[in-house]
C-alpha cells in the first residue's frame, strides 16, 4: 500500500535560504490490512512523510509510493482519504456543503453522496441537526469529526491520518481509537501518525519510529519492544534519598518508590530496606513501554 | 474538466458569501446613481456624461475585485490550510489554479451584469434607449479584469498579498501607459532630430521599454469606452482581435502560474 525507500527532504527556509535537513534516509513499508502507528516526537519528520506521500511535497530524493504508483501522481490518491493535522475548512460551508463539495471531488455520483453523507456523519458521530451549521460555528472536536467524515467518504481502500487525535476530549479519542479499529476491521489500510503512545501500543498492528529523520525501530509492538529490559518497580512507607540506595536501584516516580533493574538488584534493594526498617507496600514487574523507547531514543539525539 | 468546474462553483460561493464584495458592489451602484447628478449639473448631453461615468465607474470597481479578490483566492486556501486537503484529492494542481479562476470570472460577470442593469435602468429612466455598443464596452472591460485576474492569480502564487497587490496594481498602470511610451518612442524616432530638444533614447532603455511593452498587455487595447459613449462605430474585428489578444495574456498567466503552482511545496 505504501512503500519508502531511502527517503530525503530537505527544506530551505527564511530569508537566506538556511537548509534543514527534515528526513534523512528514512525507508519503511505498510501492507495491506495494517492498522500502522507513525510516531515520534514533534519536528521528527512525520508530516513531512506524509505531505510527499501525499503529494503535497516534492520527493527530495529517495523513493515513495502509493499502491504502486509514484506518491505525488494524482492517481496514486484515487483510493486514499486524507485528514491533515490541525485541519481547517472552509469556514463559510456548512456541514453539508463541506461534505457535498468533497465528495464531489473525490468523484461520487451525485446520486450516491445524499446516502453516503448520511453514512459517514453516523460514523464519526456527528450530530444530523450540526450538519446544516456553518463549520466556523463547530468546536476544535466537531472540525476533527467532519474532516475525517471528508477523508472516508469516497470508501477509500487506504487512509492516511496526521494527528487523528489532536484536539480531542477523552470521549472522542476513545471514539477515534474505536473508528479506526472499525476501519481495521473492514479490511481498510489505516496510516496514523500521532502523540498518544499508550493507544498506538494497544491498536496498532505496526508502526514505525521516527526521530530526527530517521527510522529508529520498526515492526509490530513486540518487535519494537522485544530486548528491552523488564524492570521492577517497588511503592515503599517512607521515602529514601538516592545517594542511600544500594548499587544500580533508582528512585523512579519521586522519592517513595525505587526502581530496580533486574532480579538481583531488587533482592539486594529489599534486604538494605529490611535492614533500615523501610516497609513495603508493593512489587510490580514492569516492562518498558512504547513511551519509554521513544525517550531512549529521542535521548540518543541530546 | 469535472473538478475545475466544482472547484470554480465553490470559490464562486466563496466568493458571494464575502462581505468585501457586497461593499464593492454597493459602492458601485452608489456611484452609478451618483452619475444622474452629474448628467445635470455637466454642460455636456446628460446621457453621455452618465454612460461615461457608469463605465469609469465598472471598471473601476472590477479592476478592484479583481485585486482584492483575485490575490486573496490562492493565497487564503495556503495560509489557512484549506488546500491541503483540496491537493491530497486526486486531481492535478493546475485544477485547482484553473478551477479558483473561473470561479472569480463568474462573479466578476455577475456583478458586471448587475451593475450593466441598474445603469441601464437609468439610461431608461432618463428617456435614453440603451445602444448596443455599450455592451461592446461593458464586454471589454470583462475580458481587462478577465486579465487582471489572471495576473492577480499568478502573483499570489508565488508572492505575498501586498506584493500581489502592487505587482497586479503595476501591470494595470504600465498596460494602460505602455501603449503611449511605445508611440512616443516611435514619434521621437521620427521626428527627433527635426525638433530642436528632444531628449536622445538611449538604445539600452528603447529595447527594454519595448520589452515591457511586449511583456504586460496593452491595456488600452481593451478601452473603448471613449468612442461608445460618443455613438462613434466599433468593428467586430476588433472586439474580437481584442478578445483573442486577452485570451492569449491570460492563457500565458495561467500556464506560469500552473507551472508555478506545481513545482511548489506546501509545508
Amino acid at each position: 500500500m505504501i512503500k519508502v525507500e531511502d527517503l530525503r527532504k530537505t527544506y530551505r527556509i527564511g530569508f537566506w535560504r538556511k537548509s534543514v535537513e527534515a528526513l534523512r534516509g528514512v525507508s519503511f513499508e505498510v501492507n495491506e490490512g495494517d492498522l500502522y502507528g507513525f510516531i515520534g516526537p514533534n519536528g521528527a519528520g512525520k508530516s513531512t512523510t506524509i505531505k510527499i506521500l501525499l503529494g503535497l511535497l516534492k520527493v527530495g530524493s529517495g523513493k515513495a509510493t502509493l499502491m504502486g504508483l509514484p506518491a505525488g501522481s494524482p492517481r496514486s490518491r484515487q483510493n486514499v482519504g486524507f485528514l491533515p493535522e490541525q485541519p481547517y475548512f472552509y469556514d463559510y460551508l456548512s456541514g453539508r456543503e463541506f461534505l457535498w463539495f468533497y465528495g464531489q471531488l473525490s468523484g461520487l455520483a451525485w446520486k450516491d453522496l445524499k446516502k453516503r453523507v448520511a453514512e459517514v456523519t453516523e460514523l464519526v458521530s456527528l450530530r444530523p441537526e450540526a450538519m446544516d451549521r456553518k463549520l466556523r460555528t463547530y468546536s476544535k472536536g466537531m472540525l476533527q469529526r467532519i474532516g475525517l467524515a471528508q477523508a472516508l467518504l469516497s470508501r477509500p481502500r487506504l487512509v492516511i491520518l496526521d494527528e487523528p487525535m489532536s484536539g480531542l476530549d477523552p470521549l472522542g479519542r476513545r471514539d477515534v481509537r474505536a473508528l479506526l479499529q472499525n476501519l481495521h476491521s473492514q479490511g481498510i489500510t489505516v496510516f496514523y501518525s500521532s502523540h498518544v503512545l499508550s493507544d498506538v501500543e494497544a491498536i496498532c498492528t505496526r508502526l514505525a519510529m521516527v526521530v530526527d529523520g530517521q527510522i529508529r525501530r520498526q515492526g509490530t509492538v513486540a518487535q519494537v519492544l522485544e530486548g528491552e529490559a523488564e524492570h521492577y518497580q517497588i511503592v515503599l512507607t517512607a521515602e529514601v534519598k538516592p545517594e542511600d540506595l544500594p548499587k544500580g536501584v533508582g528512585t523512579s516516580l519521586g522519592a517513595r518508590a525505587v526502581s530496580c533493574p533486574d532480579l538481583q538488584s531488587q533482592r539486594s534493594f529489599l534486604q538494605w530496606a529490611l535492614a533500615q526498617g523501610i516497609g513495603i507496600e508493593s512489587i510490580s514487574r514492569n516492562r518498558h513501554s512504547l513511551e519509554d523507547v521513544l525517550a531512549e531514543e529521542v535521548a540518543k539525539n541530546v | 474538466m469535472k473538478p475545475m468546474l466544482i472547484i470554480a462553483v465553490n470559490a464562486f460561493r466563496e466568493t458571494v458569501r464575502d462581505k468585501i464584495l457586497y461593499n464593492l458592489v454597493l459602492f458601485a451602484i452608489g456611484l452609478i446613481i451618483f452619475s444622474l447628478m452629474l448628467g445635470e449639473w455637466s454642460v455636456f448631453a446628460r446621457q453621455t456624461v452618465i454612460s461615461d461615468f457608469s463605465l469609469a465607474v465598472m471598471s473601476l470597481v472590477g479592476l478592484l475585485m479583481s485585486i482584492f479578490v483575485g490575490i486573496g483566492l490562492v493565497q487564503k486556501e495556503i495560509q489557512r490550510k484549506t488546500i491541503l486537503t483540496l491537493l491530497a484529492k486526486p486531481l492535478p494542481r493546475w485544477h485547482f489554479i484553473v478551477g479558483k479562476y473561473l470561479g472569480l470570472l463568474m462573479v466578476l460577470a455577475l456583478n458586471l451584469a448587475f451593475m450593466t442593469l441598474v445603469f441601464f435602468l437609468i439610461l431608461i429612466l432618463i428617456g435614453t434607449r440603451p445602444q448596443a455598443n455599450l455592451l461592446w464596452a461593458i464586454y471589454l472591460i470583462f475580458v481587462e479584469m478577465a486579465v487582471i485576474t489572471a495576473a492577480a492569480l499568478l502573483f499570489s502564487a508565488f508572492s505575498t498579498p501586498t506584493m500581489s497587490a502592487l505587482f497586479t496594481l503595476g501591470v494595470y498602470v504600465a498596460g494602460h501607459l505602455s501603449g503611449d511610451i511605445v508611440n512616443h518612442l516611435a514619434f521621437i524616432h521620427k521626428f527627433g532630430k527635426r525638433l530642436p530638444g528632444t531628449p536622445v533614447i538611449n538604445p539600452f532603455t528603447e529595447k527594454v521599454i519595448k520589452g515591457v511593452y511586449y511583456i504586460i498587455p496593452n491595456m488600452e487595447n481593451f478601452n473603448i469606452r471613449g468612442r461608445v459613449v460618443y455613438d462613434l462605430p466599433i468593428g467586430h474585428h476588433y472586439v474580437l482581435y481584442s478578445s483573442l489578444y486577452g485570451l492569449m495574456f491570460i492563457g500565458i498567466y495561467l500556464l506560469i502560474a500552473g507551472l508555478w503552482f506545481n513545482k511548489r511545496d506546501f509545508i
